[in-house]
Order: C-alpha cells, then sequence, then structure tokens
C-alpha cells in the first residue's frame, strides 16, 4: 500500500515544446475563434462561398445554352474565355464580401488582440515567463493572417479549381492555363490583406487598454480611407494617386477586381480600371503598417512593468 | 446649530441595491473615540458608510448622527468629515487651493477657508508641497491630502474608509498617529478595515460586519468572553513545563494541557476561573511562570471563531 | 541564492531609482522592505531579467539574469500585486498557457495546471472565467501561475492584498508551506511588516534606491524587564502595591471605561525573572486578574524604521 502526500507536488515531466510565439499564436487564434463576432462571420462567408459557387456553376451551364451546344457537341476551348469571366465575376463578389468581413473582425475582434491583454495586465504574466517581446509580437501578429488563410484564400483557390472541373471535357487543361494568374491574385490578396489588416490591428490595438477606443480607431481608419479614396477619385495627379491609396479595403481588393474588370470593355469599368491603387503603393502601405504595429507591439512588451 | 454629542445611533438599519442585500437589519451605537468597523470585502462597510454620511438612503431602518438623520441633510454634514476610499481625480490645482475651495463648500469665508485648509494639510504633514498639484502625489501624499479633506473643516464625525490602504509602513505609521490624536480630543472616530492588526492598534472597540449583518460590536475582551463555545487558549512559558502542566490539569474548566519546550498550552473554558487560579497558586511553592500569553484573544481570533 | 553586485539604475533626469546596490539574499523566505520608491520594483523587474540599461551584476540560483534572462525566468515564479489575467479565458486554460510558455508541453501543462490550481484552493472555479473570480480567487490564481512551471524562486509583490483576515492566513499558510516542505525560495516584497515578521526568516531592507541592510528574525531582541500588561477588575490599590513592589507602570491608551486595562510594565533588567511573580501577586493581592503578561520583544517594525533612519536621512 502506499500513501501519496497532498498539497503541492513539484514537476517531474520534461521541459520543451514548441517556440513561444507557436505556443501565442495558437492560443490567441482559438481564443479568437471562439468569439461570436467571429463564428457569425465565418457563417456568413460560408454562405457567401456557397452562393458564388451556385452562381459560377449557373452561369457556366447557361453559356453553354446560349451557344446552342448540347454539351458533348462544343468545339473545344469555345467557351474557356466566357467561363473565365465568370469566375472573375464570382471571385470579385466573394473577395469583396470577404474583405468587408475582415474589416469587421478587424475592428471587432482584432482591435482587442493587444488592448485586452493590457487591460488585464496580462503582459505582467506573459512576459516573466522564458519568453521574448518579439515572440509574443511575432504571435499577436500571425493571429488575423492565420485566420484568413483557412476563411480567404482557401475559398477562392477551390472555386478555381471547382470551376476547372465544371468546363466541357477537354478543356478543363486550357481553362486552368487561361486563368493561371489567378491563384497569384488570390495570394497576393492575402499578402496585402494580412499585413495591413494585421498591422493596423496592433497599431490602434496596442495604444490603448480600451478596447472600444481601439475598435474606433480601426474603423475610422478603415471607413475614413474609403471616403479619401473616394474624394481621390475625381483628383488628378499624385495627390488623387496618393488619395486613391488610402482606402485599406480598396488596396487589398485590386488584385482581385482589376482582371474582372479588364474583360468588360465599358468606358465606365476602363475609368475605374485606370483609378485603382497603384500595386507597389498598396504593398508598401500593407508592409509599412504591419512593420509598424509590430514594431509597436515589440515595444510595447519589451517594456512592461512587472509592478507599478 | 446642532449641539449634540458626536455619535452615531444605528437602528434596525438596511439597505439593498435591487435585489442585491447590501446591509441587512443592523443595529449599532458608536460614542466618542476611534471606533473599528471589521469584515471581509463585501461585507457591508462602505455602504455602512454612505448611509451615516447621508450620501444613500436607508431601505429601512433608521441611523442617526448627533441626533439627526444624515439622508437629504447637508447642513449635518458640516459636522461629518469623510475620507472615501476612492482616489478622487482633482484638476491640476495646487492642493492648498483644492482644499480652500473644498472647505468652502461647507459655508466658510474665503478666508476662513484658506486658514482652515492650511491648518488640515499641515496637521497631516503636508504643510511643504501646499502649492503643489495634487495629481503629482505619491499614494501615501493623496492618502494624507484625503484625510486633510475630511478634517478641514473641523468636523467632530470623522469617518475614515479604508484610510491606510496601500501605504508604506511609514506612512502608515503617521497616518496611524493622526487618527489616534482624533479619537483622544473626543471625536467620533469610525475607521474601517478589512487589515485587522492595523486597526488593533487604533480602536478599542470594533463592530464586526459579515455578510451584511453585525456579528459583534464592543471591545476585543468582552466579544472573546461572548464566546464561551471556544475554550480560551492560554500559553505560559516556564522553565520546568511538565510541573506545570501537572498543577494546571487541576485547574477549573480546562480541557486540555500541552507541554513544549518552553512552557505549557492550555484550553480553558472557565476563563475568569482559570485566571484566578493561576494568580493565587502563584505566590505560593511550585513552578516559577515567567509569561501568560492569551493566544486567541486577538482581533484576528475573534474574527475568524466569529465568521467560521 | 539571489545576489546583486552594484546594481545602479537611473530613469532619465530622476534621482536614480536604484543606486549601487549590493546584497545577497540567502535562502528560504526573505521579505523585500521598503517605503514605496525605494527600488523595490526595479529590483523585482532586474531579477527578472526585464530590465535594461542598468549597470551591476545580477545573478539568480547562479544565473545571470542580464546576459541570460531567459534561463533566469525559467527558475523564477512572479506573482504581481496589481489584478492581472488573460483575457477570455478559464483559470485552468490560462495556467495551462502561462505553464507552456514556462516551457512545458501541450499535455503536461493541462495537467499541471490543475495540480496547481488545486492546490492553492480553487476547486471547482478553475473552468470558470478568471473575469468572474473573486478578489481571493484572483490571487489565488496569481499564486498558481507562478507555480505552474515548479520554479525554485518565488517572487510575490504584496501577496496578501486586499484579502480578508481568513484568506490572509491561508496565502501565508500557502507560503510557508512551499518553503519549509518543498524548498522553494521566496522573495516577498511587503508593506504588511506583522506578515513579514511571522512568515520570513529574514528581511532586506531598501531605501531611497539603496541598500540598507539584511536582518534575521531570529535576531530580533528581547527587551528584559519590559512587560505587556492586561488586567482585569482593576483598583487604585493596584498600582500602588505595584509601585511599592518596584513594577513601574505606564497606562497603554484605551476606554477608561473599559474593564480591561493594558500597561507597560517595567522592573529593573536583572529582576527580569521574578517579575511575572511579582506582578501575579500584586493582582492577587488587590483582588485583580492579570489577563496578559507577556515579555516585549523588539518587533520588526521598530527595527525596520531603525535601518530606515540609520544614515541620518528622514524616512
Amino acid at each position: 500500500m502506499t500513501v501519496h502526500a497532498r498539497g503541492y507536488r513539484p514537476y517531474a515531466g520534461l521541459f520543451g515544446g514548441p517556440p513561444a510565439w507557436w505556443v501565442i499564436l495558437q492560443a490567441n487564434v482559438e481564443a479568437v475563434r471562439a468569439t461570436k463576432a467571429m463564428r457569425v462571420l465565418t457563417v456568413l462567408l460560408l454562405i457567401m462561398a456557397c452562393c458564388v459557387g451556385l452562381l459560377l456553376y449557373a452561369q457556366i451551364g447557361l453559356d453553354e445554352k446560349l451557344a446552342g451546344l448540347s454539351p458533348k457537341q462544343a468545339a473545344p476551348g469555345a467557351l474557356v474565355e466566357s467561363s473565365r469571366t465568370a469566375l472573375l465575376l464570382a471571385l470579385r463578389i466573394y473577395y469583396t464580401a470577404a474583405t468587408t468581413v475582415v474589416s469587421l473582425l478587424a475592428i471587432l475582434t482584432g482591435a482587442g488582440l493587444v488592448a485586452d491583454d493590457l487591460r488585464a495586465r496580462a503582459l505582467t504574466l506573459l512576459m516573466v515567463r522564458p519568453i521574448r517581446a518579439v515572440d509574443y509580437a511575432l504571435g499577436k501578429a500571425l493571429v488575423l493572417p492565420w485566420i484568413l488563410l483557412t476563411r480567404a484564400a482557401a475559398p477562392g483557390l477551390v472555386l478555381w479549381l471547382l470551376a476547372g472541373a465544371w468546363q466541357q471535357p477537354g478543356d478543363t487543361q486550357a481553362f486552368w492555363e487561361a486563368t493561371q494568374n489567378v491563384p497569384g491574385a488570390i495570394g497576393t490578396y492575402l499578402l496585402l490583406c494580412a499585413g495591413g489588416y494585421a498591422g493596423l490591428t496592433l497599431l490602434v490595438s496596442a495604444g490603448t487598454s480600451r478596447r472600444g477606443v481601439a475598435s474606433a480607431l480601426a474603423a475610422a481608419v478603415i471607413f475614413g480611407g474609403f471616403v479619401l479614396r473616394g474624394i481621390g477619385l475625381f483628383r488628378d495627379g499624385s495627390a488623387g494617386e496618393l488619395l486613391r491609396l488610402t482606402s485599406l479595403p480598396t488596396n487589398v481588393l485590386a488584385p482581385i477586381i482589376s482582371p474582372h474588370w479588364e474583360t468588360m470593355h465599358d468606358k465606365r469599368s476602363q475609368w475605374l480600371l485606370d483609378r485603382l491603387p497603384d500595386p507597389s503603393g498598396a504593398a508598401i502601405i500593407a508592409g509599412g503598417l504591419f512593420l509598424l504595429g509590430f514594431l509597436r507591439v515589440w515595444k510595447r512588451a519589451r517594456s512592461v512593468e512587472v509592478s507599478e | 446649530m446642532n449641539t449634540a454629542a458626536p455619535t452615531i445611533a444605528i437602528e434596525r438599519l438596511s439597505k439593498w441595491y435591487g435585489d442585491v442585500l447590501g446591509l441587512n437589519e443592523v443595529t449599532a451605537d458608536i460614542g466618542p473615540g476611534v471606533t473599528g468597523l471589521l469584515g471581509p470585502n463585501g461585507a457591508g462597510k462602505s455602504t455602512l458608510l454612505k448611509l451615516v454620511c447621508g450620501m444613500l438612503r436607508p431601505s429601512l431602518g433608521r441611523v442617526r448622527v448627533a441626533g439627526e438623520e444624515p439622508f437629504g441633510n447637508p447642513g449635518l454634514m458640516r459636522r461629518v468629515g469623510l475620507c472615501a476610499e476612492q482616489d478622487a481625480a482633482y484638476p491640476g490645482l495646487g492642493a492648498w487651493e483644492v482644499l480652500t475651495y473644498l472647505t468652502r463648500l461647507h459655508g466658510f469665508t474665503k478666508t476662513q477657508a484658506r486658514d482652515l485648509a492650511r491648518r488640515a494639510l499641515e496637521r497631516v504633514d503636508l504643510g511643504q508641497v501646499l502649492e503643489r498639484s495634487v495629481g503629482t502625489f505619491s499614494k501615501g501624499m493623496r492618502q494624507r491630502f484625503k484625510l486633510a479633506q475630511a478634517l478641514a473643516h473641523d468636523p467632530d464625525v470623522v469617518i475614515l474608509d479604508e484610510p491606510l490602504n496601500g501605504l508604506d509602513p511609514t506612512g502608515r505609521r503617521a497616518l496611524s498617529e493622526i487618527i489616534r490624536e482624533l479619537g483622544d480630543e473626543g471625536r467620533c472616530v469610525v475607521v474601517s478595515s478589512h487589515v485587522l492588526h492595523e486597526v488593533e492598534s487604533l480602536a478599542r472597540r470594533s463592530v464586526f460586519l459579515f455578510q451584511g449583518r453585525v456579528l459583534a460590536e464592543g471591545t476585543r475582551e468582552a466579544i472573546r468572553s461572548e464566546l464561551p463555545d471556544h475554550p480560551l487558549h492560554v500559553r505560559l512559558l516556564t522553565p520546568e513545563p511538565r510541573l506545570l502542566a501537572q498543577r494546571l490539569l487541576e485547574a477549573p474548566g480546562v480541557v486540555s494541557v500541552t507541554t513544549t519546550a518552553e512552557g505549557v498550552e492550555a484550553l480553558t473554558t472557565q476563563a475568569l476561573a482559570f485566571f484566578d487560579h493561576l494568580q493565587a497558586s502563584a505566590g505560593g511553592p511550585g513552578p516559577a511562570i515567567t509569561a501568560i500569553l492569551p493566544g486567541d484573544e486577538d482581533l484576528e481570533a475573534v474574527f475568524r471563531y466569529l465568521t467560521r | 541564492m539571489l545576489a546583486v553586485r552594484g546594481l545602479t539604475k537611473s530613469y532619465g533626469g530622476r534621482p536614480p531609482a536604484l543606486r549601487d546596490v549590493t546584497l545577497e539574499v540567502p535562502e528560504g523566505v526573505t521579505g523585500l522592505l521598503g517605503p514605496n520608491g525605494a527600488g523595490k520594483s526595479t529590483l523585482l523587474q532586474c531579477v527578472l531579467g526585464l530590465l535594461r540599461g542598468f549597470s551591476g551584476e545580477v545573478e539568480v540560483l547562479g544565473v545571470d539574469a542580464r546576459r541570460r534572462p531567459r534561463d533566469a525566468r525559467r527558475l523564477v515564479g512572479f506573482m504581481p500585486e496589481a489584478d492581472a489575467w488573460i483575457p477570455s479565458m478559464t483559470g485552468v486554460r490560462a495556467v495551462a498557457y502561462l505553464g507552456r510558455l514556462g516551457g512545458l508541453p501541450r499535455n503536461e501543462a493541462l495537467r499541471r495546471a490543475h495540480d496547481v490550481l488545486h492546490h492553492v484552493g480553487l476547486g471547482e472555479a478553475v473552468y470558470r472565467d478568471v473575469v468572474g473570480y473573486s478578489t481571493g480567487m484572483r490571487q489565488r490564481f496569481k499564486l498558481a501561475q507562478a507555480l505552474v512551471h515548479d520554479p525554485a524562486l518565488i517572487l510575490l509583490d504584496e501577496p496578501t492584498s486586499g484579502l480578508d483576515p481568513a484568506g490572509r492566513d491561508e496565502m501565508l499558510a500557502l507560503i510557508a508551506n512551499l518553503a519549509k516542505d518543498h524548498g522553494k525560495h521566496v522573495v516577498w516584497s511587503s508593506h504588511v511588516l506583522p506578515e513579514v515578521q511571522r512568515s520570513a526568516q529574514q528581511v532586506v531592507v531598501l531605501h531611497q534606491g539603496q541598500y540598507r541592510g539584511t536582518f534575521r528574525m531570529e535576531d530580533l531582541a528581547p527587551r528584559p524587564g519590559l512587560f505587556l500588561l492586561e488586567v482585569e477588575g482593576l483598583s487604585p490599590a493596584f498600582e500602588v502595591e505595584a509601585e511599592r513592589r518596584g513594577v513601574r507602570l505606564a497606562a497603554r491608551g484605551g476606554d477608561e471605561d473599559s474593564p480591561r486595562r493594558a500597561f507597560t510594565a517595567q522592573v529593573e533588567p536583572s529582576r527580569s525573572a521574578e517579575a511575572a511573580g511579582v506582578l501575579l501577586g500584586t493582582a492577587a493581592a488587590t483582588g485583580a486578574r492579570v489577563r496578559r503578561l507577556e515579555p516585549v520583544v523588539e518587533d520588526l517594525e521598530s527595527v525596520f524604521h531603525r535601518l530606515l533612519e540609520a544614515r541620518g536621512d528622514r524616512p
């Protein structure tokens, strides 16, 4: 028989595990996922993806009908171009919705990423562990990109693959070749979105311990930018160019919507196409925001005071 | 003007907020001198003090300060000084200026108020920093300032809610000294605290609050003697523990005797007879007693017995 | 156990927070004392390897906290004074998360989190959100998170602040148990001297950024010939008779009409041993009853103030 002592027990197991930034990332992604806003928005996006998929499927079928062909009779490659237009439209619709969702997510949940920690004085519990400030900043900075990866990138790629599969037999290969820059555009979208939104949320979030303030700031930047861009549409020269770069949602959407507008040859589309944000400018803004947000959080974590 | 003695009479006083009961049929009489108001967090101490200061209206029962009901009776506040637990935010004015202003609210002329404010600040040892902004004060200085603000209009009922909270030992000693003086001057001083040994040295009489009820009031010895279910624990030091232990077995009401290296620990249910016996046999031959240490007569022990 | 050499830290412009502090904290439970602004916070920050821009050396259990701050933090558990929690996590999740950051593998962290939360007595509340905890529960939570990675040194910043008497007793018992039965070293910053006196083996005193000395609790000196006395059923004859038998009495405040009165009683130090007998006899002869007769021992508070005033400057 053995009688075990009650009370405190020393730890007899091993030490070791994944790097700290990974643990922080995981914990935060989990926490964001559990929020109500995130759940609602995920369901919305899922419905959106299904609707757009159906639309695409119907559009491809309709094109076949209009061409007066029974499925077996089409000339090879005859319908690839119209399917491409349909896919680009579907992507434009989906990513416009996704960008709205990401904007809301950034405002509702992202703004709390660091602000909530500051309010809870969580840094006095976190930074006294064997971790570096850079682990904390990295973990926090990757939360939004990580969520975007599954919520935004995956559905677009699936649509692209499905649209190919729905082509006339034998056209699939030709379709994917004709639309080979779609994955690249989605990738660019993802990078811009990840950088810009993550940077913005960290920047506003690390500046205050009140989540409401951070949310309001993020909303002001996003919507304010939208308005400024609207003004920029009617200005010429470099002032207009700069103003047109201020809308984060438009910046990140540009790689997705410009290919679609290119397929439409009316004057209005051309006018808008000419006034899309400059891609390198958008990239600099996204990268800059990310860097600034990251540095701000890093500094905040580094300068933690364990007692007041 | 009211000239009745500075006393607080509380009669079947109850207070609830919505459905939450803050104070439950409290009856107590508090006279001149320092009285401790003791109880854990949430026991109703602050509610009681607010009722005494007329900041809340009783739900049931009555409270009278110097014979008058405090609620809706601003004239009475001329005789009452309150040092609240929370820190108020003061504009960036000098301490003297702020306090002059606050004192004038009691109906003094500007010259009188300036004089009173100065004297109060000097009393709490802030005479050196009359012009400094209260916002720049340290925690200890703010606490002193709050006390000065309670004392400036020379009230004879002084209510101090957790006055020693967050002070360092030096600050505690200085403030305790002032509080003791106030009691010796014949003012009715009520000090609330959940740190019992702080009050032990300040107040002879205490009111014990627990879950909104008064558990006991009086001096700790008187309360202790009202708790016959808990045999008194007495430690006696002697060079001959075994001999003394044998003797004590015959003493009245003794339920257990334990010897230690330096003496004897005894539990007795008849404290008075036990001490008389001890004293009567001390003169005669037998083991010498070098110290008598009651083990559970302090506020902490009394409080423990009352609440368990 | 903890060694600091020549530690100086200033925050631009103001007088330095720490001035050339050299001290050695021995094993066991050590109180870290000093008035506000003495530099205790800065010292804690430094021991945790989170202080930058200072000069001097800090060694925690043989690890250089300046050059290898993360290795030092591995050995240290810290319980902050201010309320702190991890947003939107239950108690057990938060402690497990902090355990993982302390180097525990995922499953071990969760198991260990249950262990320590149980040990501090949080019971079923571990599955609730920390935000809903009472003050006492939050305090326990903070202690548990400091223990989760089984550190050898535990730093406590005012661990009993905001607790009621029962909570204080339990917190002190937990601390004592960790030190005595599990060989943990404890450095405990506090303003509540009686608690430190009861639970610590020694104290380190800082004042105005300088080290003022270490004092071992066992060196608290008795004051021969001086007693605390509480008497019931007092008559004027008692004081007269006591005086006659060579005892000087000084009343220690209190109500005139209280049945019990407190005095400080003083006899010649050489008669210290017989003083108790004399006083008991006096009481018996005058119909009074002695309820307390306690030899006065210097308390930590007076030692503390002596150390503060040691260099002649005002505390």
